[in-house]
């Protein structure tokens, strides 16, 4: 498998280390609230297993050590969006 | 004893005579022969038993499709189970021996089991098996040597590997007529394109092109010559003979095996190619009768390319029985070679006036719509029984050979682990590639050509060929007409699944329990899951199991096949990098030194690190003791170069900092460390060490050895998406350090002997304070930091430096009693300090209430995992909790890794409250002691219970306390 890096190109998934869902960080507001809380829960466990498009962090650690974005259809494993640095 | 050498013909080269056993004979065979085709001309007809009923049976196919030919080839460590003797090359001195028969194939103890077949239904072994569970181990010993795996080597491999990758433009998979029309096509479009081109036989040309066959108005032979020639001027094209695929991989990554001669036995090839053009040509399919397996039935394809190939005939007299017009042509070719044709029987109404009109000129007796209904003989083929399909008088033939053609099934495996689907075509009653599989998929998918798409005209194949090398879309598949039905049964013992005894009787039993889908229906009866991945059987089965549940067999689907398509050496896979070459193995620059100092040296993740260092007549543990001991008394010295190091360096440190770790950061003063932890996002402890703030806008971070990359990545994390914006360059530098640690109560007049060019008294470098500056003519880097409890310096210098650090601290440090110290004395340090490590205390469900860390955490910043320390399940007062043990008779050692329970009365299951993490002999305490996690143990502090490790039957009653056996108020280490 390979995978698109921003800054090297099409390089062996050997080099990259998985980020899983690129997904946002709900905000970093002092002290854990009730309203809070399912958003956070969200993010840490409650996440989607989509049969299809998925945007994920990957880290080329062998590389140039970036964190980047990409896109990946998990049926067919092919990367079908630009990444984003 | 019927097969025969033809005094002439076939492409072997007489004038080389080979000598080779077989099952212990002496036989004698020619350059160009596989195993199997000098066996079939040695008249060996008896080749194996097959798996389960211990049946004789004898060579069926040609090549990888063969279920019956298993052989261990090879003596000694060069044995090699499993092998077809289809594929085999036949060399000088082969030694080869069937697999599955005790004493021998021809008198087969085992063969008994064929009287109890009827006792052994689809699913016997789950059905019988089962009670009491507690035999299983017996019953699985007894199943596998009746079952005849074959037998690995016991000693190891003494052949090389190679390994290769390669990226190319367009990889081609089958070296036959579509697959060299590719090549050639998409060389001719442009030469710059980057084409390998694999073939599994030593010659190119494939399998499923007679060579007289006209292609391009030249004979076959010929234009395969002349594509050789054209495709090995081009540079940028690569020809592999002998070389299988053997799986399709993410991202258009294919695995070869290259056979190779010389010093390398076999090479694999990863390729990851653009486009790939699947030209796997097709499988012949048999045809089903009572009796099925007997030796002496064989597809007639197979028979057909013995006969031409090698001249090795598989009979004298044939019967071909068949439903597809390629059988004929086997017919004619094999009575030219020499062998008599006693029937064509055809379950087809209608037969072609032209095959009929042939049939009538050689005088061969022709019966339509007739059916085998089963073969007799004793140990191989005699004769056979033939009915007319509406039913009527029987006929039988005397024949010493029944070939079968039940018309082509597509090897299109490659193309379903790529992902693409099969379909059912009603004209080729076969399943087919389906070229819309890849419709909505960014790259291009795996194109299918010539008979591996369904083509099987030379002018159909050549098209599809060069189409596909053209990179133009496939050409769509002719032919509405239904032909070569499936035949499923007759009388007796009718044979699905060859290799593993699978009869169509087992799958319509399936069928009637209740089993539907065919990958459970697969499953339950074992159809096609033996070593040829049923390559002969899958279809045949697909028919049987739907015709059991009155379904066509589009509607039943197919079992998907999965990588390997065919069995794999390990050596293959691992190539050179076996022994020293498996892993990486990084040395601190004074791993010299501790090899020449009798160090017991250890793998710590990639690292090799000193366990202890043996001194003669001398057991491990005293030297840990004495080690561990001396630290405690006088002082140590202790190499941790291996700890992760980053350097950190900007205005905006200390607030990635304070996001990464749960306590705060942004007050820490110049020239002062901090102990920090982090957590994930989870809650659990991720990492502990030290940050130093060096200057202002310069830090320097110490992580465990085996975090060091992860924690790197986690920071490059926060930097790059948590946290954009910082300003804040991370580089880790735990290669450019070496580092060591001086720890015991003398270990400041040690390092004061050493003459730095720092004050190292207590006001000038307290606990948790740095010093920079030379030590002797080395700059080095001191850190007052202690993992052992004692007063303690971490001495860091430039790599290149280390090992004179080193020597010159040993040097000096006789006169004060110093001893190196290794891993083992370094973890009864801290185990009796109680400090947790990752992996074994903080094993990733641990969060840092669990570890006494609660007072750690900052209530005034946010941080990564802050947010799940608030769930209910995380503030429960009965979480596992770090304590210490000691066992309640003090000269008893508490086993490693026990269970904690309450007690040992009662009936099991017992409850588990924890369980042991770390052990080791104290010799501050003159006991055992240990790390726990335990339920609620801060509250049970005191108490007894017992470790119990059900892996060595010891019990040993226990006494919870605190995790700090020594100096609970840290005076050593500050003082």
């Amino acid at each position: 498998m390979r995978i698109p890096c921003p800054n090297c190109g099409s390089r062996s998934l050997a080099e990259f280390s998985y980020g899983g869902a690129a997904l946002d960080r709900p905000p970093g507001d002092i002290g854990p609230s009730p309203e809070t809380a399912p958003a956070w829960d969200d993010f840490v466990y409650r996440r989607d297993n989509p049969a299809g498009p998925l945007r994920e962090l990957w880290f080329h650690a062998a590389g140039c050590r970036a964190w980047f974005v990409a896109t990946r259809d998990t049926r067919s494993l092919e990367f079908i969006a630009e990444v984003t640095p | 004893m019927t097969g025969w050498r033809a005094p002439t013909g076939g492409r072997i080269d007489r004038s080389r005579t080979i000598d080779f056993r077989f099952n212990g004979r002496a036989y004698t065979g020619h350059d160009g022969d596989t195993l199997a085709s000098a066996l079939l001309a040695n008249g060996v007809d008896i080749v194996a038993r097959s798996f389960k009923y211990h049946r004789p049976r004898g060579i069926v196919a040609f090549g990888a499709d063969e279920p019956n030919a298993l052989v261990e080839v090879g003596e000694g460590s060069r044995r090699t189970p499993n092998l077809k003797a289809t594929q085999v090359r036949l060399v000088p001195g082969l030694v080869a021996r069937s697999q599955n028969c005790w004493p021998s194939v021809n008198f087969d103890i085992m063969a008994i089991t064929g009287l109890l077949a009827p006792f052994m239904p689809s699913g016997f072994y789950y059905k019988t098996f089962k009670w009491p569970v507690s035999a299983w181990p017996f019953y699985e010993r007894l199943i596998r040597n009746a079952a005849g795996m074959g037998r690995a080597p016991a000693a190891a491999d003494p052949d090389a590997y190679d390994s290769v990758h390669r990226s190319v433009d367009l990889l081609v998979i089958g070296g036959g007529l579509a697959g060299l029309a590719a090549a050639r096509a998409a060389a001719q479009a442009d030469a710059g394109t980057r084409i390998l081109v694999v073939d599994e036989l030593a010659e190119f040309g494939g399998l499923g092109t007679a060579d007289t066959a006209v292609v391009d108005g030249r004979d076959y032979r010929d234009w395969v010559a002349d594509a050789v020639a054209a495709l090995s001027a081009v540079p940028n094209v690569t020809l592999l003979p002998r070389t299988t695929a053997y799986g399709h991989y993410d991202g258009n990554l294919v695995g070869l095996v290259e056979e190779c001669d010389g010093p390398v036995r076999q090479r694999r090839w990863l390729v990851h190619a653009d486009r790939i053009v699947l030209a796997t040509g097709a499988t012949e399919r048999p045809l089903l009768f009572g009796g099925n397996d007997r030796p002496g039935v064989m597809l007639a394809s197979a028979a057909r390319l013995y006969a031409t190939r090698h001249a090795a005939m598989a009979g004298r007299r044939a019967v071909v029985f068949t439903s597809d017009d390629s059988g004929y042509e086997a017919a004619f070719d094999l009575r030219q070679a020499g062998v008599a044709i006693a029937a064509i029987v055809d379950p087809r109404a209608e037969v072609g006036e032209a095959l009929k009109g042939r049939c009538a000129a050689a005088g061969i007796t022709l019966l339509a719509a007739h059916r085998i209904e089963s073969s007799h003989g004793r140990r191989r083929v005699s004769g056979c029984t033939v009915r007319p399909i509406a039913g009527g008088q029987p006929r039988r033939f005397t024949c010493d050979l029944i070939l079968t053609a039940g018309g082509w099934t597509p090897a299109a495996q490659l193309f379903t682990h790529a992902g693409g689907r099969l379909r059912h075509d009603p004209a080729l009653a076969a399943l087919v590639p389906d070229a819309t599989s890849w419709a909505g998929r960014a790259s291009t998918g795996m194109i299918a050509v010539g008979a591996a798409a369904g083509v099987y005209d030379v002018a159909g194949c050549l098209a599809s060929g060069q189409a596909a090398g053209r990179g133009e879309p496939p050409l769509g598949i002719g032919g509405s007409e239904a032909r070569s039905p499936i035949v499923l049964g007759g009388t007796g013992k009718c044979f699905v699944d060859l290799q593993n005894d699978v009869t169509v009787a087992d799958i319509a039993l399936a069928v009637r329990e209740g089993y539907r889908s065919i990958e459970h229906v697969k499953r339950y009866t074992t159809l096609g899951m033996g070593t040829d991945q049923g390559k002969l059987a899958g279809l045949t089965g697909v028919a049987v199991a739907a015709a059991a549940q009155g379904l066509a067999p589009a509607d039943l689907g197919n079992s998907r096949p999965r990588p390997p398509l065919s069995p794999v050496t390990f050596g293959a896979l691992a190539g050179p990098f076996v022994g020293p070459l498996s892993s990486p193995a990084r040395t601190t620059p004074m791993h010299g030194w501790h090899e020449a100092h009798g160090a017991l040296m250890a793998n710590v993740g990639s690292w090799r690190r000193p366990q202890l260092y043996r001194r003669e007549a001398e057991g491990d543990l005293e030297a840990v003791i004495r080690e561990a001991g001396n630290v405690r008394r006088a002082v140590g010295l202790t190499d941790v170069s291996t700890l992760g190091k980053i350097d950190l360096q900007g205005p905006d440190v200390a607030r990635l900092l304070d996001h990464a770790y749960i306590n705060g950061f942004a007050s820490l003063a110049p020239g002062r460390c901090r102990y920090g932890v982090m957590l994930r996002e989870d809650g659990m402890v991720l990492d502990d060490g030290t940050v130093t703030r060096l200057t202002a806008e310069r830090w320097f971070m110490t992580t465990t050895t085996g975090n060091a990359e992860r924690i790197h990545a986690h920071l490059e994390r926060i930097r790059q998406i948590d946290l954009r914006g910082l300003d804040v360059t991370i580089t880790p530098v735990t290669e450019q350090w070496g580092a060591m640690a001086v720890a015991g109560p003398r270990a400041r007049d040690l390092l004061a002997a050493l003459r730095p060019d720092f004050a190292v008294d207590n006001e000038a470098l307290p606990f948790m304070a740095l010093a920079e500056g030379r030590i002797g003519d080395i700059a080095a880097r001191v850190l007052r930091v202690s993992f052992s409890g004692e007063r303690a310096y971490e001495i860091y210098t430039a790599a290149g430096d280390a090992l004179a650090m080193w020597n010159t601290i040993l040097a000096a440090g006789t006169s004060f009693g110093l001893m190196p110290y290794g891993t083992e004395a370094m973890m009864t340090l801290r185990i009796e300090k109680g400090l947790f490590v990752p992996g074994f205390e903080a094993d990733g469900r641990t969060l840092p209430d669990d570890l006494g860390l609660a007072r750690m955490v900052s209530t005034k910043k946010e941080f990564v995992g802050r947010r799940s320390l608030r769930r209910p399940a995380f503030v429960a007062p009965d979480r596992k909790q770090l304590v210490g043990l000691m066992a309640v008779d003090r000269t008893q050692a508490i086993p490693r890794g026990a269970q904690i329970v309450r007690d040992l009365g009662g009936a099991p299951p017992v409850a588990m409250e924890g369980h042991v993490t770390s052990v080791t002999y104290s010799p501050e305490l003159g006991r055992w002691i240990a790390l726990a996690l335990v339920a609620g143990g801060r509250a049970a502090l005191g108490e007894t219970r017992v470790a119990a490790s059900p892996l060595t039957g010891e019990t040993v009653p226990v006494t919870l306390c605190p995790p700090v056996f020594v100096d609970p108020e840290g005076e050593r280490l500050r003082g």
